[in-house]
């Protein structure tokens, strides 16, 4: 059984980190390297540098739930055109194979 | 030669996820219907040549990527609709709160090369096999396998999704464990 949570917010949205402030801007770049390197070791971690190494299965699970969600926005009742389309064509089949008998 | 009523009710039911399939191929909803509709038309037209017993959805979608592939190899990246202008034609929209990871999502599957997107979408939402996949791309199952794990590699990159159950700890100690981890 497949269960689908239905995508909440909490799924992948990080909250802002609240020291990222602005007001620290004016001292000066140099001094809140740490933040800086911290965020970059976590997209590091994403690099696909490791090989062939597969991603956790979190990580699969979520994007797994997002393309779904995206696909099934998708999935909506085909135009009349393509039902028509074939009920016209089986029609049309059903006559000719009529004539021929 | 006649249309089996299960045939038709085959073909319709396959439909729309067919119809889901050109969109997310083509990124654009018109092109993706005349798509779907030149092959339905293709199909019925080689009708014979489907082999009963078999899966007449995969057959379709086989259908259809051949003649996305050869129409795209035609125009090239003359329309690519990456920003999506499809998504305010499309009925079912997501949630107000879940519209901007919805709408990330979908900018960053389109920045993914085409056999990669094709592949992920296939196994990943279509609900086929790598099998059927690798029949539909006309390739080999491995090479399917590898085109999805990229893509959903890239896909991780892209919207910076994070693991959340393999670290508890705060950001600073993982990325201290990631340093550590190093070789």
């Amino acid at each position: 059984m497949k269960e689908r949570k239905p995508l909440g917010p909490d799924s992948s949205i990080e909250p802002k980190s609240p020291e990222s402030s602005t007001d620290k801007k004016k001292t000066g770049p140099s001094k809140d390297p740490e933040g800086m390197q911290s965020s970059m070791g976590l997209r590091a971690s994403l690099s696909p540098a490791r090989g062939s190494a597969s991603l956790g299965r979190d990580i699969q699970s979520k994007i797994g739930l997002q393309l779904r969600a995206y696909y099934d926005s998708l999935l909506d009742p085909v135009p009349p055109r393509f039902t028509e389309l074939l009920n016209k064509l089986d029609r049309t089949e059903s006559k000719d194979r009529s004539n021929d008998s | 030669m006649t249309l089996e009523p299960s045939v038709r009710e085959t073909a319709l039911a396959a439909a729309p996820s067919l119809r889901a399939f050109a969109i997310s191929l083509c990124g654009n909803v018109d092109r993706a219907d005349d798509l779907v509709q030149e092959t339905l038309l293709r199909a019925l037209a080689n009708i014979d040549s489907f082999q009963p017993g078999t899966n007449m959805s995969a057959w379709l979608f086989t259908i259809l990527r051949n003649l996305f592939r050869s129409e795209y190899r035609k125009r090239r990246r003359e329309v690519e609709d990456t920003d999506g202008s499809y998504a305010e034609s499309l009925r079912s929209q997501p949630e107000q709160s879940s519209r901007l990871e919805f709408q990330e999502f979908r900018t960053a599957l389109a920045k993914l090369p085409a056999d990669q997107r094709e592949a992920l979408i296939l196994v990943g939402a279509s609900g086929f096999s790598y099998e059927e996949a690798a029949d539909i791309c006309g390739c080999a199952v491995g090479t399917i396998k590898s085109r999805v794990n990229r893509a959903r590699t890239r896909l991780a990159q892209l919207l910076s999704i994070e693991s959340t159950s393999d670290f508890g700890p705060d950001h600073t100690t993982r990325a201290v464990l990631i340093g550590n981890d190093v070789p």
